[in-house]
């Protein structure tokens, strides 16, 4: 995330926008050309770290080098909206432009502003959550996010932009697996080989969907019975998910990968991520995702405009291709 | 995993259920426990012997039967081979009894 291609002269202007630190409130950098363009995603930004009423969100703005009138009023709407809820939107570190066009406007009294002596935009903590919902984020390698920003998987999860073979995949997150799992899976589905099944939501497709699974992977080599049972279960739990969560059609992908077997549920929305659900009394199960995990080697997912992939392999993936996080 | 249709018996309060629990079959067996809740047994016994199917939302059904304060006793009978394994798999077992 931490990119060494700063835009200089003629290179077109880039906006970022990364948050971390969900324990204290959130700090939120910005860095490159707030504008029209791209004032979309620090709106959508501040609406989510605001969202709990009473935190400080920090918006570190030293890395920004440009903000047009559009951008200028988001940060008042978000510092308006933090005070009214007893909470507080702090502006950290405006420089040379920034500072003189909040100065001008009179906003440098309005927000409240802190200013550190060493602040240094690149110095970014090791857990991070990267927003990427715009295309022109340039993420080449991946990320480690913040797990308690994404729900409480306990693992480490890696986000990377996928731009190899899978050109309209956004973002690629990885549950418990290695760094460049995200970009081979996108790449995997994209491939050759691959068993699809297309479907819907309704009752009789899950039950379709599961004799359909088992079929496939029963004459696949090295796939034993217990494999077999692990992939119908993840495949139907996934396909459950989709019915429960994002209705519509869904698209179930099953491939070879590094000697095990991928599963891949691509379903119509994007934007609504896997999640825990609420713990039942007195236990520590919580659902769906963590049957998954518990029969998976790795898992995680791929969104893109207007689809999500939530995938899983199963099996033993080959030595050297990925490395274990723990 | 079965080709049959899912069905549940209410024997008293035994709970037979045969075929595939999962997402869109688990509400009967809400349906059925509720029901013999409801008739002042004391205990539910879930008789899993025919079960070729559980899914994490079967898994909330029996979970659920245990109460809203997971104090009922709630006996699952004879687990069959997909019951049994996802009840270990997901470390389950342990907050049954489970009668073989």
């Amino acid at each position: 995330m931490i990119d060494d291609d700063e835009p200089v002269g003629t290179e077109p202007p880039a906006f970022d926008v990364t948050v971390a630190g969900a324990r204290t409130g959130p700090t939120v950098w910005l860095r490159g050309e707030l504008d029209l363009h791209s004032a979309g995603r620090l709106r959508t930004v501040l609406h989510d770290t605001l969202a709990d009423p009473g935190r400080t969100v920090t918006l570190d703005v030293a890395g920004l080098t440009y903000a047009d009138s559009v951008g200028l009023s988001l940060i008042v709407a978000g510092h308006r909206r933090a005070t009214s809820e007893g909470g507080r939107l702090v502006v950290r570190d405006p420089q040379g432009p920034i500072r003189r066009v909040l100065d001008v406007s009179g906003l440098l009294e309005v927000l409240e502003i802190e200013d550190t002596s060493d602040a240094d935009p690149s110095d970014l903590p090791d857990h991070l959550l990267v927003w990427l919902n715009g295309f022109e984020d340039r993420v080449d390698s991946p990320v480690l996010l913040d797990d308690e920003l994404v729900p409480d998987f306990s693992l480490p999860v890696w986000l990377a932009r996928v731009h190899d073979g899978y050109p309209d995949a956004v973002t690629a997150a990885v549950f418990g697996a290695g760094a460049d799992t995200g970009e081979r899976v996108a790449r995997t589905l994209h491939g050759h080989g691959v068993r699809r099944f297309r479907g819907d939501t309704t009752p009789t497709s899950l039950v379709d969907l599961r004799r359909w699974a088992d079929a496939v992977v029963a004459g696949e080599p090295g796939v034993d019975v217990d494999v077999r049972e692990r992939i119908v279960l993840v495949v139907s739990e996934l396909a459950a998910n989709v019915e429960r969560h994002a209705p519509g059609w869904l698209l179930v992908d099953l491939a070879p990968f590094d000697g095990a077997v991928l599963v891949g549920v691509t379903d119509s929305r994007p934007v609504v991520l896997p999640r825990r659900p609420e713990q039942a009394a007195g236990l520590a199960w919580r659902g769906g995702l963590d049957v998954v995990r518990s029969v998976c080697d790795g898992f995680g997912l791929v969104t893109r405009p207007r689809t999500k992939t939530v995938w899983a392999t199963i099996g033993t993936i080959g030595a050297g291709t990925t490395e274990e996080a723990t | 995993m079965t080709d049959e249709e899912f069905t549940v018996e209410v024997e008293g309060e035994v709970i037979h259920l045969r075929g595939d629990l999962d997402a869109n079959t688990a509400p009967l067996l809400d349906d059925a426990v509720r029901g013999v809740v409801e008739s002042g047994a004391e205990r539910v016994v879930l008789d899993l012997a025919e079960v070729a199917f559980v899914d994490s939302r079967g898994l909330r059904s029996m979970v659920q039967a245990r109460g809203p304060a997971g104090d009922r006793d709630v006996v699952l009978r004879s687990p069959s081979r997909a019951a049994a394994r996802i009840l270990e798999i997901t470390g389950l077992e342990a907050h049954f009894r489970i009668e073989t």
